[in-house]
């Protein structure tokens, strides 16, 4: 659909792709170990570990159970005192605030079955990252709802550096305006940063969620699935919810390793195409994924083998 | 998991709300903005509601995800 002198590369925007393959085992060993019922997004069931998955875990005896909020966790726990729950808190900027909020109740409602795994990470460090191992791009395409939160902040300052972008929405239209306003603005040769999607995204984002972010959590240097670990890039809960730390209340520590074979790290910071894997389609399908971007409906590879799936058939 | 949605507010006691997606209600939270009320759309993400939209802008978008639902022959919020 587009022509052959526009590409667009996808970059590290799925956090269920950037989630350490660590993570995984040390979420499946709580549950096993010590008896903790996780709640988790549907998206992270089938991720692949370093040693095992949420799904294999669950056959195992591991109680895992989806949600699709935070705040679901704290329902959970609030209906069942004696069993202790365990709320896997991954995503980005557009899904912390919901976790803090959640770690805020618990702490106000003094839950002492809830605790929290966190492992969100942060938008613009990632950013800065690919800035600096130069990945040439004309422009970024900056997400749209975790834009929402942050506001246009970072993106000012990725433009005093230099780095042009847009933010945009996420459906089809949103897409082909936002390629089409990039391939407008890169003719003028000026550096740009323009915010396309202002129905949702303030020039300051949602103070708000900012200031809950803020008192909930600070920030630590963070590890990220394929790409290594990025300073000040995750979240910890800040010293007075502690408690509510399941990395402490459980001991646990997180596998550093990187998972073998799976090229996903190239793939995230837009060094390969996943077609050029030498897994993909091959022994890492979505029934079967090798690596997390084959697995969660963002994922690069994920979406590049239902495309090339569609084209043959 | 990214995918956030917009909804209508039906009521709302100023931290939670129930909302109207695509005919279908559910509870989010409202505490993350300022001044909820019935009628306001607004973008879900994680049972939060992370902002306020406006209405026809909100429409707009809900006719997108009324035709995704369309085409892939089943409900997006089930
Ligand atoms: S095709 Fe599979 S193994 Fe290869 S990079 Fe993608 S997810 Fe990883």
């Amino acid at each position: 659909m587009l022509p052959d002198s526009v590409r667009v590369i996808s970059g590290p925007g799925c956090p269920v792709c950037v989630t350490p393959a660590g993570y995984i085992d040390a979420a499946a060993e709580i549950a096993l170990k010590n008896d903790a019922q996780l709640l988790t997004f549907g998206d992270l069931v089938k991720v692949p570990g370093i040693r095992t998955s949420l799904e294999k875990a669950r056959a195992e005896g591991a109680e895992v159970r989806t949600v699709i909020s935070p705040l679901e966790a704290l329902k959970a726990a609030r209906e069942n005192p004696e069993r202790k729950h365990v709320f896997l808190a991954v995503g980005f900027e557009t899904t912390a605030p919901a976790t803090a909020l959640a770690v805020r109740h618990a702490d106000e409602e003094k839950l002492a079955n809830l605790t929290f795994l966190p492992a969100h990470k942060l938008v613009p460090p990632a950013l800065e990252h690919l800035v600096r191992n130069n990945c040439k791009v004309d422009a970024f395409i900056y997400p749209g709802h975790v834009s929402a939160i942050t506001g246009m902040a970072p993106y000012r300052k990725l433009a005093e550096q230099d780095v042009s972008g847009v933010v945009a929405g996420f459906e089809a239209e949103d897409l082909i305006r936002a390629i089409f306003a990039i391939i407008q603005a890169c003719d003028r040769g000026e550096t740009f940063c323009l915010n396309l999607y202002p129905k949702v995204v303030s020039e300051e984002g949602n103070l708000i969620a900012q200031k809950l972010m803020k008192d909930v959590f600070e920030e630590e240097d963070a590890a990220w699935r394929g790409i290594g670990s990025l300073p000040a890039s995750g979240l910890r809960l800040r010293p007075p919810y502690e408690r509510f730390d399941a990395w402490k209340a459980y001991d646990i520590v997180m596998d550093a390793r990187e998972q073998e074979g799976c090229l996903c790290g190239l793939v995230l910071t837009g060094r390969m195409e996943p077609q050029d894997c030498p897994l993909f389609g091959k022994i890492c399908r979505p029934e079967n994924p090798s690596g997390a971007c084959m697995v969660s409906s963002e994922g690069s590879c994920a979406a590049a083998y239902r495309y090339s799936m569609g084209e043959t058939t | 998991m990214c995918l956030g949605f917009p909804a209508k507010i039906i009521k709302t006691d100023g931290s939670e709300a129930l909302v109207d997606f695509l005919g279908v209600r559910t509870t989010v939270s409202v505490e993350l903005i300022e001044g909820a009320c019935p009628g306001d759309y607004i973008m879900v993400h994680a049972g939060v509601a992370i902002t306020k939209m406006p209405e026809q802008e909100a429409e707009a978008t809900l006719l997108v995800f009324e035709e995704l639902e369309r085409l892939a022959g089943e409900p997006l919020n089930g």
